[in-house]
């Protein structure tokens, strides 16, 4: 039985944001961190850091939009970029609010939760929803979510202010931060055979496109990656069916 | 200046769009359906096809180091992943401090 007062609602709130502070805030903040000093690399002020951490709250949405816009590439092309990156966000969103549902929480506060989708408060929710209220899950989401959302844009100011005065050789370990870290989780998070091959194919695409065309190139390489690993996969599920 | 305000929110917008859907699905529709499957991959697909380029042909200051620096460095970072029981922490700041030594004894060097 869950007591129904004021606490109720700020205490697990408050608990999304101690639980924030961690290892996933240390990761993200790292990340940030080095968006912040690519950013500064690639001439993009440091107000698009932060406007592009609160309103887009995707750092491979924000890693593309950057990488894009410094390339010269058209508005449409990142656009439609940025989309289909963050097109991951649907299948996210629908399986996680089920879980947040509860008949106290008004239906606006859904539409502002959803914002704070992303990779990881998702997947500490995911994980930590079972043993939880269902009363105290929207609350604690939102703490967790304003937590690491205000970890992400100090930890990208910090970055590209700090990039500009420290040494060359630092930097670019500095700027390395967000490729290493993607590298490593997109090879380590691979669950399926999908998964891998759609790896595959979009890691050959990318750099064999933006020798043909570096403004278009993330696009096509997705489509053409993606598509390409979705056929294979098709075909090997039918020789095995 | 090319109009970074309106590409900002444009994209927020786009991203938005899939969230509030979202919710708007929820409960509604299955998403192990082959249009899910297809979009995964492409996303998939963009991701690694981003961190690819910007690891074999980076552009701005990642553009003066050497390819065989950040390969190893990548590699480094993976290694460590295993080896600190999978903390992509330990990861990450490996990676980084590779890339930084790597280039402190090329810079040194010559």
């Amino acid at each position: 039985m869950t007591p129904v007062s004021q606490s109720s609602n700020s205490t697990p709130f408050r608990l999304g944001i101690r639980e924030a502070v961690g290892v996933p805030a240390g990761v993200l903040a790292a990340t940030y961190i080095g968006f912040g000093a690519l950013a500064n690399g690639s001439d993009v002020p440091v107000w698009a850091v932060v406007a592009s951490t609160f309103a887009l709250w995707a750092l491979p949405g924000q890693l593309v939009m950057v990488d894009m816009w410094a390339l010269g590439a058209p508005a449409i092309a990142i656009l439609l970029a940025v989309m289909l990156t963050n097109a991951r966000f649907l299948p996210m969103t629908v399986t996680l609010m089920p879980l947040l549902r509860d008949r106290r929480h008004s239906g606006w506060s859904y539409y502002l939760a959803a914002q704070c989708v992303a990779m990881t408060s998702w997947a500490i929710c995911i994980r930590r929803f079972p043993d939880m209220p269902a009363a105290e899950r929207l609350p604690y989401f939102i703490g967790l979510s304003a937590a690491l959302i205000v970890v992400g844009a100090i930890a990208g100011t910090a970055g590209f202010y700090i990039a500009d005065s420290i040494p060359h050789v630092m930097q670019i370990g500095m700027v390395f931060l967000a490729p290493v870290y993607f590298f490593v989780f997109l090879i380590v998070q691979v669950r399926t055979r999908l998964a891998a091959i759609a790896l595959i194919c979009g890691g050959m695409a990318g750099p064999l496109f933006y020798l043909v065309t570096p403004q278009w190139s993330l696009l096509i390489a997705g489509v053409v990656g993606g598509t390409a690993a979705f056929s294979i996969h098709k075909l090997v599920s039918r020789t095995h069916a | 200046m090319r109009d970074l305000w309106l590409l900002l929110l444009l994209c927020a917008a786009g991203t938005y769009l899939w969230r509030g859907l979202g919710v708007l699905l929820s409960g509604r529709i299955v998403t192990d359906g082959d249009v899910f499957t297809w979009a995964t991959c492409v996303a998939y697909a963009m991701m690694a096809g981003l961190i690819m380029r910007i690891i074999i042909m980076p552009t701005g200051l990642l553009a003066t180091s050497l390819l065989t620096h950040r390969l190893l460095a990548c590699g480094l970072g993976l290694g460590a992943y295993y080896l600190a029981r999978r903390n992509l922490f330990v990861a990450v700041g490996i990676g980084a401090v590779a890339m930084t030594v790597l280039n402190y004894l090329r810079s040194s060097a010559g």
